[in-house]
């Protein structure tokens, strides 16, 4: 190359990386890992349970976070059932994984299960056959991996299930908290 | 075997080539633009790392070993993507690098990309050994043995020394070609063992949509490169053309020509100058590739290879029997007239070094007197090819000179003079206008290097002077 094509090559190269280091200054992160759900419900899962709760449809069609890194709080993963209140009351009993078709709410928890990065424990609420609430009994991934589980949690309670895809940056975790899931849904 | 040439056909020159300085530019463009590409892959990486705030959160020697880990990660991991381009044989990177360069620059990069790996092997263990409160070789065996990503990546990792080690060049002596063939096909295994534990572990594809997409797109690119030019063109060629050793002619005591022939043999392409990887599809053979420049320029009747004996499997070849099939992959190279840019030519060749000199004057575009031959041979009784390009210049009006016998001095290339002149003297005699001609030059390394010298001392300047240089 000529000089003047690396000269100008070079100060283009710094430009873009002291913009981009500028950018990553400024940006949204948590661990390098995901980027932020809300922090705080890492560190303190919802426990909330609302035994009245109608496991209504909308309440499974709850806008799920599209992607992982999306900031938005619409779209925030939101473990909570809450939200699922207002709407129709059309209990929906369901033949597949329980017993329990009235509107009684079950708590059960799986077991504890080593990722490789820590373990994890999950504990299930299932109201008319639908899980209405996770709660993480143990949740330890190391390298920000624990910023995964918001997003499994919602992902769990929208599938109705421990089937669904998995967690690119996190396969592991997400592999012990279907392993956990399915064991606490297997005592149901 | 008896010679069987009655008469020397030849095929016709090209009728046409385009001259002038603006052609070399256009290549420089390229190589430029080919340069730039490869810089702003990597530039981009660590773009895209440092938006993600790669380096935002660094503040003890955890969270700076994790972000080394992450960044070599990155880097070494796009390098390798391009190092394996860079062996996949693509067109557009032969014709404006030249096998030799291409395959020089892969060899170059090894190193490098090993360096990267260790750093985010060792950061990232130290790491994650800081994060578990556990010593360095108990947390390796236990993320090895926990998750499996981590191990495979292992496996790829220790491939990966291996690959290099065997490639340095004291170690390259030592181990014969099959065994490091086979490292080396190893490579493509570590590749594809460190793949899983980047897309599942990696901290800077997930949930990243625009860096999902650069790496699946560059990870895609590369395989459908290797794939095609590397496998299947060959193959899908060699089952058309159904490829087959016609004859072999000896053509001194120590070089012999092998003839192929098959279907459509001009639809191999190429020109004059440029060289195939020959493979004998023979039990033994098949997966050692031979690098032979042709020795008659490109046409319908057959393709032509002349063999000196070089030691190694020279002798084999030269003896190959009729009938028995080959695979040709190439054509590579550019030691063709497509880098001339000059009206007059010098080709200069020595020993074994003239089979591609006598393809060039057989088909480059001249007048009479536009072509200077220099061969630079041993014994005039026993020169290979030699009849032949008597023969060619003497049809096309070309100059020859034959240089035969001993040298006077350790640096000459030439032969020794009987009126004492240099080599420099001799050069300006036979090539007057060298400073202002293009000048293609085949032989043994040192004596290249040789004719070089007296090149650039003669004026020419180094984008006319044209070299073959095999790099393995």
């Amino acid at each position: 190359m000529r000089t003047s094509t690396k000269t100008a090559v070079g100060v283009i190269t710094l430009g873009v990386l002291g913009l981009s280091y500028q950018l990553g200054q400024s940006a949204e992160i948590t661990s390098g890992q995901f980027a932020a759900p809300v922090a705080n419900e890492t560190a303190a899962p919802v426990i909330v349970e609302t035994p009245s709760a109608s496991p209504s449809t909308s309440a499974s069609s709850e806008p799920a976070p599209s992607s992982p890194s999306s900031n938005s709080s619409a779209s925030q993963p939101s473990a909570s059932s809450s939200s699922a209140a207002s709407t129709t009351p059309a209990p929906k009993p369901s033949a597949s994984q329980s017993q329990n078709t009235s509107g009684a709410s079950v708590t059960k928890s799986g077991s504890v299960i080593e990722s490789g990065f820590g373990t994890v424990q999950v504990q299930v609420t299932m109201v008319s056959g639908k899980i209405s609430d996770i709660t993480m009994l143990q949740a330890n991934a190391t390298k920000g991996r624990a910023a995964a589980f918001p997003y499994l949690i919602q992902y769990a309670i929208d599938a109705n299930g421990a089937d669904f895809a998995n967690m690119s940056g996190a396969t592991y975790t997400a592999n012990a908290f279907k392993q956990s899931l399915r064991d606490a849904l297997a005592k149901f | 075997m008896q010679d069987t040439r009655p008469s020397l056909q030849l095929t016709q020159p090209n009728a046409r080539v385009r001259l002038g300085i603006k052609k070399w530019l256009e290549i420089k463009r390229g190589q430029e633009f080919i340069e730039f590409l490869a810089w702003a892959s990597v530039t981009a990486v660590v773009a895209m790392f440092l938006i993600n705030g790669g380096l935002k959160e660094v503040n003890s020697l955890a969270s700076a070993l994790t972000a080394i880990d992450r960044l070599t990660a990155l880097v070494a991991t796009n390098l390798l993507l391009i190092d394996i381009l860079l062996v996949s044989r693509i067109p557009w990177l032969d014709h404006y690098y030249g096998h030799d360069k291409v395959t020089a620059a892969h060899k170059k990069l090894g190193k490098p990309i090993l360096y990267l790996v260790l750093a985010h092997f060792i950061s990232s263990l130290w790491q994650y050994s800081i994060a578990e409160n556990n010593n360095i070789i108990d947390e390796f065996f236990a993320l090895v043995t926990s998750i499996g990503d981590l191990l495979t990546a292992s496996i790829a990792l220790a491939f990966m020394i291996l690959v290099v080690v065997t490639s340095l060049n004291f170690a390259r002596k030592a181990v014969t070609y099959e065994a490091w063939y086979l490292i080396h096909i190893f490579a493509y295994g570590a590749v594809l063992l460190a793949i899983p534990h980047q897309f599942s572990l990696g901290s800077d594809i997930a949930g990243k949509p625009i860096a999902l997409t650069y790496w699946i797109s560059l990870y895609l690119f590369v395989l459908a490169n290797v794939v095609w030019y590397r496998i299947a063109k060959p193959v899908i060629r060699a089952l058309r053309s159904n490829l087959r050793v016609a004859k072999v002619v000896r053509e001194s005591s120590d070089t012999a020509s092998v003839y192929l022939t098959g279907k459509n043999v001009a639809k191999f392409g190429g020109s004059a100058g440029q060289f195939y990887l020959l493979r004998p599809l023979t039990a033994s053979q098949w997966y050692r590739p031979h690098p032979f420049s042709i020795s008659a320029a490109p046409n319908d009747r057959f393709v032509r290879f002349t063999i000196g004996a070089r030691g190694d499997d020279t002798a084999m070849l030269q003896n190959i029997k009729p009938g028995t099939s080959v695979l040709l992959e190439g054509p590579y190279g550019v030691f063709t007239e497509d880098r001339r840019t000059k009206e007059k030519v010098v080709l200069i060749a020595s020993g074994i070094g003239i089979p591609p000199i006598r393809a060039l004057a057989e088909s480059m575009a001249a007048r009479p007197g536009d072509v200077t031959i220099i061969y630079r041979v041993r014994n005039e009784q026993d020169a290979s090819l030699l009849e032949e390009i008597t023969e060619i210049a003497h049809r096309r009006g070309f100059a020859l000179h034959v240089l035969s016998g001993k040298r006077a001095i350790g640096t000459s290339w030439m032969n020794a003079d009987p009126l004492g002149r240099t080599d420099q003297d001799r050069l300006m005699q036979m090539a007057p206008e060298v400073k202002d001609s293009d000048v293609y030059v085949c032989g043994p390394v040192a004596w290249t290097r040789s004719v070089e010298r007296s090149l650039a001392i003669a004026g020419t300047p180094a984008h006319q002077i044209h070299t073959e240089e095999y790099a393995w």
